[in-house]
């Protein structure tokens, strides 16, 4: 008896804390979906059961009837994201290392990152054709924009006093890039990347979603125009949970690589 | 104020620097026109739009949608964040 | 943490469940467009009331404050600037995945019109919808950043 109420007191506080809290959440939506689903309360066709998504989601992973779709899709964000690197971390440390260029320049960016970035997709279509080209174009885009602001904001933390005290010890211009503004914007540059993962996936998948011959976004599209409910949501998480932990090993990845500066707010809006 | 206003020239400069190198590589075909428009032809096709009344509608609907989605988030979202707080 | 898992996943791409739901119209792109509007206006919301100086509650407690006053006077000038920038955020958020919503689903208002003329292939009318959405998001973040200056004086 008093075992049952030692363990009911435990786990009333382990529900205490957020983490608690969060699974309860998630433990809650599950089963008040299984509940709309199963009773048909209100769209049926909109609420399949969990069973069924998980299903599917097991032959997703078991199979390889995704294979060819997550291929491309793996290039196109992979090689987004390596593009908008390629052009967005020099862009940065130019933008960022001459003063009055970057005040010409910054609002211009600030206000471009504002657009959304799959509007110019049309474009990418007429001039790539509708296979990977394009939604590779798209990721690079919104890849870029993270990428580049951040970097740029690394190199504003460069103060001008470093860069004096530099030079009173006569460094050399290698010293000065590989001493004092290295060790300032890679923390920058590796949160600029991560973000720009989220944003090449976000702007290639949902490139894929409108015209495409292959991807996870085509498959999205594919399932909700056969109306496979189930299918499409199972292909949904399955999305989030790769997106997820590609996210999340990043992180890992680049807190053991240094220690990572004050964390900025994560934005998978950046498309 | 002087400070800023000589950025603002050298912004529109640069946009217009910009604007004008486009411009020259579509009427000299240095890229293909049929897969570009020039700005000056995007610019009249707008400016024709808009006086035939179609972009104005579809500003509006557009501006519709952005300010309803404005007034959901901006009531639920402080409601929740406020209960989340408590 | 739930709500930051979900604001770095790729939501957008759920757009076909708004649409079974709400039907091809803009009431689909209106509800997931608040989805992005909301997720940083609640979380700015949040910490805005969190980092409120607990002295500055004492010093309102200590002048023997209404309940009321003690919100008008106290709570709300030191969660404006916060909830503010949370706003602000959420307006980008929404303006961005209205017209990029417009444009995939190729419903509602610009960004329709744009996928309309690629459609069509009217390249011209591509560029003349790619200049406009482009203006009207440049004048949206103009007034935002005005309204901003204004607030924070």
């Amino acid at each position: 008896m008093n075992g049952v109420q030692q363990t009911g007191a435990s786990l009333a506080a382990s529900v205490q804390t957020p983490a608690g809290v969060q699974t309860l959440t998630v433990v809650g939506a599950v089963i008040v979906w299984e509940l709309i689903g199963r009773t048909g309360l209100l769209f049926p066709e909109l609420f399949p059961s969990v069973v069924g998504i998980l299903q599917s989601f097991w032959i997703y992973v078991t199979t390889p009837l995704l294979i060819p779709h997550l291929k491309a899709s793996l290039y196109e964000v992979g090689g987004g994201l390596f593009l908008g690197a390629l052009c967005g971390i020099p862009l940065g440390v130019i933008f960022g290392s001459q003063r009055s260029l970057m005040r010409v320049m910054e609002p211009i960016i600030l206000y471009l990152a504002v657009v959304p970035k799959i509007i110019i997709f049309p474009i990418f279509i007429l001039f790539l054709g509708i296979g990977t080209g394009s939604k590779l174009a798209v990721g690079a885009i919104a890849a870029f924009f993270p990428i580049v602001l951040l970097t740029i904001a690394g190199m504003r933390e460069v103060k001008p006093v470093y860069l004096d005290v530099a030079r009173t010890l006569r460094a050399s211009r290698l010293q000065l890039a590989t001493k004092v503004y290295l060790p300032a914007i890679t923390g920058y540059v590796f949160t600029g990347v991560r973000i720009g993962l989220g944003a090449s996936v976000t702007g290639a998948l949902l490139a894929e979603t409108k015209v495409a011959k292959a991807g996870l976004g085509f498959m999205i599209v594919e399932y909700y125009s056969q109306f496979r409910m189930a299918d499409m949501y199972s292909l949904l998480l399955f999305i989030f949970i790769l997106a997820a932990v590609a996210n999340w090993a990043m992180k890992l990845v680049f807190s053991l690589l240094l220690p990572l500066p004050r964390s900025t707010q994560d934005a998978g809006v950046f498309f | 104020m002087r400070q800023e206003t000589k950025l603002t020239i050298w912004r529109t400069l640069m946009i217009l620097a910009a604007l004008f190198a486009l411009e020259a590589a579509v009427r000299y075909r240095w890229i293909d026109p049929f897969f570009m428009a020039s700005p000056l032809q995007a610019l009249e096709v707008l400016w024709s739009q808009i006086w035939d009344g179609r972009a104005l509608v579809l500003t509006l609907v557009t501006l519709y949608e952005i300010g309803f989605a404005l007034l959901v988030s901006t009531v639920v979202g402080l409601f929740a964040g406020f209960l989340l707080w408590r | 943490m739930l709500l930051a898992a979900l604001f770095s996943s790729p939501i957008i791409l759920a757009y076909p469940i708004f649409l079974v739901t709400f039907g091809r119209t803009s009431a689909a792109v209106i509800a997931l467009s608040s989805i992005f509007g909301l997720i940083p206006i609640i979380m700015n919301t949040k910490s805005a009331f969190q980092q409120v100086n607990p002295v500055l509650l004492e010093v309102g407690a200590s002048m023997n404050l209404s309940r009321r006053q003690m919100f008008r006077h106290i709570l709300l000038p030191a969660v404006a600037p916060t909830i503010f920038s949370g706003f602000r955020l959420g307006l980008t958020y929404i303006l961005k995945s209205v017209l990029g919503l417009e444009y995939v689903v190729q419903i509602g208002g610009v960004g329709m019109w744009l996928s309309d003329a690629a459609f069509r292939f009217e390249v011209g009318e591509v560029y003349a919808g790619l200049v406009g959405t482009i203006l009207l998001s440049v004048m949206f973040l103009y007034v935002i950043n005005r309204t901003e200056v204004l607030v924070r004086r």
